[in-house]
Formats: structure tokens, C-alpha cells, sequence
């Protein structure tokens, strides 16, 4: 990978990566963090990463920085997940892209990561699994055990459409 | 319980099968050691051991089991992550028409697909640019004495052949039969860089001029000289005429000393002939009606008219030197030199002196010597 073409990753991805990081984390600087340490990976090992391959090098890196990041601060975590459902219990209740979201929160990492590779990306099982380290057929189980989830806290009384 | 010759067995069993303590085994391996006709015994016992194959089950998926999920569920779930094959999906989508529970099911999932927020954006994209750093190459003493060196000697050369393109002697003039025996061509270099060669060719007379021009106007005269001797000498024969003009030709090919050395050697030397006609010209080589014409001694000539322009800037007139050249049969006769004001230029009070004490010394003690003076072995450049 050349530096111009790295340079044409960082306009193509880093939104995207930024953006599944942010999802996770819930907090703005430390997405901002995992994002830079992953191009900071990206750049120094740019010259055994194919461009092609770029996007979900990039992926791999933000998910493997951001689980470690998780375990560092489990307990930020917690208290950002605490806020959200505080923020939650006092907001209105109808609205779906809410709702949505705080069903997402309460997915555990592995879940929500896999939910939005999968709504966000539009990765398949088998690159999802690459890039988490799972194979396929986890990928599907975790998946569809994470969607149906979903679907329960959406239909479930309290949040019911 | 110590092991011994005559429990050995039971105590190698449980060595074969790992149940020894540490201590055990230890003590086994002392007895082996001391008793080595028991060696082979343990060593058998081994060999009984059935390693585990590496047999291995690759997809473990159709083990995989997932709680809580219908069929329906799990097919409208693959259809929406687009992991179905084409077949199923076209069944999926038949479902999706016809199966009202199917359809109420596929309403909720959907709602759970998340749609990525693009307000969300990396702001500070700058700092994720990376730009490469030029490469340092490091200057070691010996690079930098190497480019010294090559500096120094371009510097030198440079120099040199400077100094040689431009020490040219104006009024010189050289005539020379080749060193070439065999080849009579005879070229007069006139070194005030205005030469022109005109040059006949019949069986029985060449007469050749040589002017080498850089200037108009003296290109100019010298076309006339020639065209006038062309027309003298047309009257009498139906030659070929050859005219060299030299004007494109780098300086050194006026210059004596090369002239001298490149005769008949180089293509410099070689004769353009203007407009010749196709009769008696068998050296044409050019596809325009330019020729090149080396002038063959066996044919050549019994008379040779040089003419040579002077542009001294001490004189600037025009000397014509003509040289009545009686071919015969003795080659060497035809070996002569023309030097015309040799030593005109860069005369200096300390260079006559220099040459002075030069002849005195070579007449004193019969040596030859070159341009410069020899003292005591060692000779002093003049030039």
C-alpha cells in the first residue's frame, strides 16, 4: 500500500470505522483513539496490506483495539450504558431509531459488534468472521441470537410501535 | 516400595501409562539405566501406546443449535443479511407473498436492520494523513572522496580539451600525405577555422581545396574561389567536383594535430561531394545526391591545388597555396608537410627564451626533445 493510497483509506474508512467504533463505545474520544491507533497500525504495516484488503484490515484492527479498550474500562462502560438507560427511562418512548438503539445497548460487545458490521458494512458472515476472529457458523448463531434480541425489545409492551 | 528385577513389570506399566509420581518415574529411569538388558523392555512397552490420529471434524456447524428460533425466523433472518442461496431466496420471497405470519414476522425483523447514521462523521481527518519521509542517504568520507576525485579529474579533462579545441595556430598550415602509405589524400588544414576542400577527381587529375568555414561571408569567398577553379578546370576534363565544407563538423576536426592523426582513419576525413554525377562515382553512398568519395591514390592525381584562406585577425587576407604534387611512383615523395607561421601565436618573451635554451640544448647534446625542455632527464612543457 502506497501512501497516497493510504491516504485515499483514511477518506474512504474512517468515517465508517469511526462510526461502528462510536456504537460500541458510546464515547466520542475514545472512539476518536481506537480510530487513530488503528490507522496508526495501518500505516505501519502498510506495506504488507494489500489496498484491497484495506477496509477490513482496518475493521479488524478497530474491533481487536476496541475489545481490548473495553476490557481496560469496563467500568466507564458501564456507567455509559447506566447514563443511556437513564437517558432512556426519561425520553419519550415511540420513537424507533431509539428504541433501536437502546436495544442495541443492551447487546452484549460481541453482539452489537457483529449487528452493525452486518447493518452498517454490509459485511458477509465469513468477512465479519474474519475480521472478529469467529467463524461462519458462530457469526450466524451470534447474529441471529443478537437480531431476535432485538426484536423482542421492540416488541415487547413497554416499546411496542 | 522400591523397584527391583523382580517388580520392574508393574512399575514399567505405570510408566508407560503415566501414573507414576514424579519420583517414581525418576526412580525407573535410574533402574533402567543401571539395568540397560531391561532397556528394550521399557522401550516395547512403548511402542504398545496408541497415539490419537489427527482426525479432525471440520464443519461443526450442523451442530450448532440456536434456542428460541423457529425455521421461519431463521430463514427470514438469512434472507435479510442476503446470505441465502438464489433458490431459497425466490422460495423465501414466494413465503413472503403468500404466508401472512410470514409477513407480520419479516415487518418486526426488518425494524430491527439499523440504517448507519452518516451525520456521524471522523471530523479531524488531518491527523490521520501520513505523509513518507524523504530517505536519508548517508555520506560516507569515501563517497564524498570519490566524487572529489571525479570532480577533479571531469574538471581536468574539461580543461584539456578546452585548452586543445582552441590553442589553434591561425596561419598554420599543414599538408599531408597520409601515414597511410597507401592512401595519397592530401588535405591542407588551414586552423583559422575557415577551410573549404574542393576537390576534382579524374583519372588523371584530383584537385582538392580544403576551406572548413564558420562564417558566412568567408564561406561566401570561398565558394567563388572554387567555383572558380571549377570552371577553370571543367574546360579541361569532365571531372567530378567535390566540395567539403566543414561547417557543421566539431572544432577539432580543423585541428592539426587531429587532422594529422585522422586522415583517411575517420569519416571526418571522408569527402562529401556536391551534385556529383552518377558517372564515375562509384563510392555514392547517401541517398540525397550527396557522396562520399575517398580519393583513391592509385588514381590519383598528378596535380593538387590547394587553396587556403588566411583570417588572421592580425591579416585576414587569403593565402592560396598551391601545390604542384608530380605523382610517382616513390610514395614517400609525396609526404610533405606545409607549415605556414607556426610559431606566429602566443609568443612570449619567457617562451623564446625557453625555446632558445630548447635548441642550444638539443644542438649541445644532440638530443631530441619534444615541445618542451629537458633538464637533467626531465622535460618542461612549454605548452
Amino acid at each position: 500500500m502506497t501512501e497516497r493510497e493510504y491516504n485515499e483509506c483514511v477518506n474512504l474508512y474512517a468515517d465508517n470505522v469511526y462510526r461502528f467504533i462510536l456504537k460500541n463505545l458510546g464515547h466520542n474520544e475514545d472512539a476518536k483513539d481506537v480510530v487513530q491507533g488503528a490507522f496508526e497500525k495501518l500505516w505501519i504495516n502498510r506495506d504488507k496490506v494489500e489496498n484491497d484488503r484495506s477496509k477490513s484490515y482496518l475493521f479488524t484492527i478497530a474491533y481487536n483495539q476496541m475489545i481490548d479498550h473495553i476490557r481496560k474500562n469496563k467500568r466507564i462502560v458501564l456507567r455509559e450504558e447506566f447514563t443511556e438507560n437513564a437517558k432512556g427511562a426519561s425520553a419519550p418512548k415511540h420513537d424507533t431509531k431509539r428504541i433501536l438503539n437502546e436495544a442495541l445497548n443492551k447487546l452484549n460487545e460481541k453482539q452489537r459488534s457483529l449487528v452493525l458490521l452486518k447493518d452498517y458494512e454490509g459485511y458477509s458472515y465469513e468477512e465479519i468472521g474474519q475480521i472478529t476472529g469467529l467463524n461462519e457458523s458462530q457469526v450466524k448463531v451470534y447474529l441471529h441470537r443478537a437480531r431476535l434480541q432485538l426484536r423482542e425489545y421492540i416488541v415487547s409492551p413497554e416499546n411496542v410501535i | 516400595m522400591n523397584i527391583n528385577r523382580h517388580n520392574y513389570e508393574a512399575f514399567f506399566l505405570l510408566y508407560v501409562d503415566k501414573e507414576l509420581s514424579a519420583a517414581d518415574r525418576k526412580a525407573v529411569a535410574v533402574f533402567v539405566k543401571e539395568n540397560t538388558d531391561l532397556q528394550i523392555e521399557l522401550a516395547l512397552l512403548q511402542y504398545t501406546v496408541v497415539k490419537s490420529d489427527d482426525i479432525v471434524l471440520d464443519k461443526k456447524d450442523w451442530l450448532y443449535r440456536e434456542e428460541n428460533i423457529t425455521a421461519l425466523q431463521e430463514n427470514l433472518l438469512l434472507y435479510a443479511d442476503e446470505e441465502l442461496s438464489a433458490t431459497d431466496k425466490k422460495t423465501i420471497e414466494y413465503l413472503l407473498l403468500i404466508d401472512k405470519t410470514a409477513q407480520r414476522e419479516w415487518k418486526i425483523l426488518q425494524q430491527t436492520k439499523l440504517q448507519p447514521d452518516t451525520a456521524v462523521v471522523f471530523a479531524d481527518k488531518q491527523s490521520l494523513y501520513r505523509k513518507e519521509g524523504s530517505k536519508v542517504v548517508g555520506f560516507t568520507w569515501w563517497r564524498v572522496a570519490a566524487a572529489a576525485v571525479l570532480l577533479g579529474f571531469g574538471l581536468w579533462t574539461g580543461v584539456a580539451v578546452y585548452k586543445n579545441n582552441f590553442a589553434v595556430k591561425p596561419n598554420s598550415a599543414e599538408l599531408v600525405k597520409g601515414e597511410n602509405t597507401k592512401k595519397k589524400q592530401t588535405d591542407l588544414v588551414v586552423p583559422t577555422n575557415v577551410t573549404t576542400v574542393f576537390e576534382e577527381k579524374t583519372p588523371t587529375d584530383n584537385v582538392v581545396i580544403t576551406i572548413s568555414n564558420n562564417k558566412t561571408s568567408l564561406t561566401e569567398k570561398i565558394i567563388n574561389t572554387v567555383e572558380k577553379i571549377k570552371n577553370e578546370n571543367t574546360l579541361a576534363a569532365k571531372q567530378n567536383v567535390t566540395v567539403h565544407s566543414s561547417n557543421n563538423k566539431k572544432p577539432d576536426n580543423n585541428l592539426l594535430k587531429s587532422s594529422l592523426q585522422n586522415i583517411n582513419r575517420s569519416t571526418s576525413n571522408e569527402t562529401i561531394v556536391a551534385n556529383v554525377p552518377a558517372l564515375n562515382n562509384n563510392n555514392r553512398v547517401s541517398v540525397n545526391n550527396d557522396a562520399v568519395v575517398k580519393t583513391n591514390p592509385k588514381e590519383n592525381t598528378n596535380k593538387m591545388v590547394i587553396a587556403s584562406l588566411n583570417t588572421n585577425k592580425a591579416q585576414a587576407n587569403t593565402t592560396a597555396v598551391q601545390v604542384a604534387n608530380n605523382t610517382t611512383a616513390d610514395e614517400e615523395n609525396n609526404d610533405r608537410y606545409l607549415n605556414v607561421d607556426d610559431d606566429k601565436e602566443k609568443r612570449t618573451a619567457l617562451g623564446g627564451f625557453l625555446r632558445k635554451a630548447k635548441r642550444v640544448i638539443e644542438r649541445t647534446t644532440n638530443l631530441k626533445t619534444g615541445e618542451g625542455v629537458k633538464i637533467a632527464g626531465f622535460e618542461i612543457a612549454l605548452k
